[in-house]
């Protein structure tokens, strides 16, 4: 146990969250309402908690006011994440063009305008229009016309891709495990709809947090995190401090390490109500990722 | 820097050698009727040359202004003459008044007109704008006179007033919007009413880039799509505004 202190007198432990490099995509997904551009959004960021059996992280960032879309419809914005730089193009030409193109009065545009690495998603997209899609260069930016039944699809040739963090993480370690919950969904609602952000598990919180590997099954990539399980406190090397019966864990992509470090540390405190004992991050010793968030650093 | 005409013109006056990004201004050529005059004789020059140049005074009878211009910004302000925009691959072209014929169609002889860029005509324009236009975008605030986007390979002309007869024959895939009254031509067939999504982005890009603003209406009501010209490729477009 290294040095810790305390916030609300839960004890916040003097340790780092670790958290790996990405490829990042910030796609706004705009529609007739702002209803049906978060059902977009919601269907498009399903089955995307994590890249170890969902290839891709994916959450809603904010909402985006009718005012500043490039059409002036209400608009969503959709943080999209994945280990590899080709993968992340593939993914979002599967998603976007299941979930996105099918989804009623929805137009699709890139919310990276800066990134000069650009990937050609709705170029690919645009072959669904089977020869009749056309495109429109508008203020050097070019989309295309993918004909529907409902009318004409849009969707901007190009998407930016940025060098992204993901991984930052901290775990709240609580009396029981409704109080731990109760903790996560305050430090959720911290977060809610920070910029540059995204908490790509259920509600934002994972309950199933992993260890790299398995002690027993090889083929594993990924298994229970024993040592913050409760069940296995006298069976296994623990990390539960006394009187803590249950553990809940955000884990958070950014498209920089500011991000997630500004989340966190809107986060953290919020998530320091009564009934917790601890809040610690999770790490693997700093060998395996390059991005480091220190939690005296971000809320001390 | 900007070019001010101190010349009152009776002759036509072809100035097709004024492009953002030319070097010397004052000796690039012009023809004042038959008569070959270096630019300086005709315009007062302020400013250093650079991509933004800014041309005044009584313009009606200037000719081919921006012809060919590929990339920065050419201000008129005031009534421009015939063929302003001619063959441009590049850059904006902002009127602030009206314009004569043959806005962005081709050189003489040559088969495409305007292939990149953007031209902003604040009032009318004469016959035949956008002729044989590859690429870019035409935008008239007023009227335009007949045989618009005559023979259009591609792009795109908006005009927010009413369109002369002819607009659109012998098109290829280019896209004509019209606000305002339009007569199809028989060659135009009827698709659909609906929402064209591009229209919006078009719109709310005038408004906000190019502080061209048009009824609120546009941007939220429905357009026939015309398509043709069937006599050619027939992949181009009417959308014509319906409330």
């Amino acid at each position: 146990m290294t040095d810790s202190f305390t916030i609300n007198g839960v004890e916040i432990e003097d340790t780092f969250a670790e958290a790996f490099t990405m490829r990042g995509a910030r796609v706004i997904i705009t529609a007739v309402s702002a209803h049906w551009a978060r059902v977009a959004a919601t269907v498009m960021t399903g089955f995307a908690t994590s890249v170890i059996g969902c290839k891709v992280e994916a959450g809603i960032e904010h909402e985006v006011p009718a005012d500043d879309t490039p059409d002036g419809r209400p608009g969503i914005t959709v943080l999209v994440f994945t280990p590899d730089s080709a993968g992340l193009q593939q993914r979002l030409i599967e998603r976007l063009g299941q979930t996105v193109l099918t989804c009623p009065t929805t137009a699709v545009f890139d919310g990276l305008p800066g990134s000069t690495d650009r990937m050609p998603v709705g170029k690919a997209l645009r072959i669904f229009g089977d020869g009749f899609q056309a495109s429109k260069m508008i203020g050097g930016i070019r989309y295309w016309r993918v004909p529907v039944m409902e009318g004409e699809a849009l969707v901007q040739e190009t998407l930016g891709k940025v060098s992204a963090v993901g991984g930052g993480n901290f775990l709240m370690l609580a009396e029981t495990a409704e109080k731990a919950l109760e903790a996560a969904e305050a430090a959720v609602a911290a977060m809610a709809g920070m910029p540059g952000v995204i908490l790509p598990f259920p509600g934002g919180i994972v309950r199933s947090g992993s260890k790299v590997g398995s002690r027993r099954y090889k083929s594993l990539l990924a298994s229970t995190n024993d040592a913050f399980a409760p069940t296995l406190r006298e069976i296994t090397a623990t990390d539960l401090p006394e009187g803590v019966n249950g553990v809940m864990e955000i884990v958070l992509d950014g498209l920089d390490f500011d991000s997630i470090s500004h989340a966190m540390a809107k986060g953290i405190p919020a998530a320091c109500i009564p009934g917790v004992r601890r809040i610690t991050a999770g790490n693997y010793g700093g060998k395996l990722g390059p991005h480091h968030f220190y939690l005296r650093k971000i809320v001390a | 820097m900007s070019l001010t005409l101190t010349l009152r013109a009776t002759e036509a006056i072809d100035a097709s050698s004024i492009t953002p990004g030319a070097s010397d201004f004052a000796s690039l050529p012009c023809w004042v009727g038959r008569q070959r005059v270096a630019l300086g004789e005709l315009f007062d020059l302020r400013g250093e040359p650079s991509d933004d140049v800014r041309v005044e005074g009584d313009l009606r009878r200037v000719h081919g202004l921006g012809t060919g211009m590929s990339r920065g910004v050419l201000t008129v302000d005031g009534d421009v003459g015939d063929g302003a925009g001619v063959a441009m691959s590049g850059g904006l072209l902002r009127i602030n008044g009206s314009a004569g014929d043959r806005l962005g169609a081709p050189l003489p002889g040559a088969s495409r007109g305007m292939t990149g860029g953007e031209i902003i005509v604040r009032g009318n324009v004469g016959a035949n704008a956008a002729r044989r236009v590859r690429r870019g975008l035409v935008v008239v605030g007023g009227d335009a006179g007949p045989g618009a986007a005559h023979a259009m390979i591609a792009g795109t002309i908006l005009v927010a007033g009413q369109l002369g007869a002819g607009a659109g024959l012998w098109s290829k895939r280019g896209s004509v919007i019209a606000l305002g009254a339009v007569e199809i031509p028989a060659t135009y067939k009827y698709a659909c009413t609906y929402r064209p999504p591009y229209v919006l982005v078009l719109l709310r890009y005038l408004a906000r880039v190019r502080q061209f603003a048009t009824k609120a209406q546009c941007a939220t009501g429905r357009y026939k799509r015309w398509t043709g010209d069937v006599a050619d490729v027939g992949k181009g477009e009417i959308l014509e505004w319906t409330t």
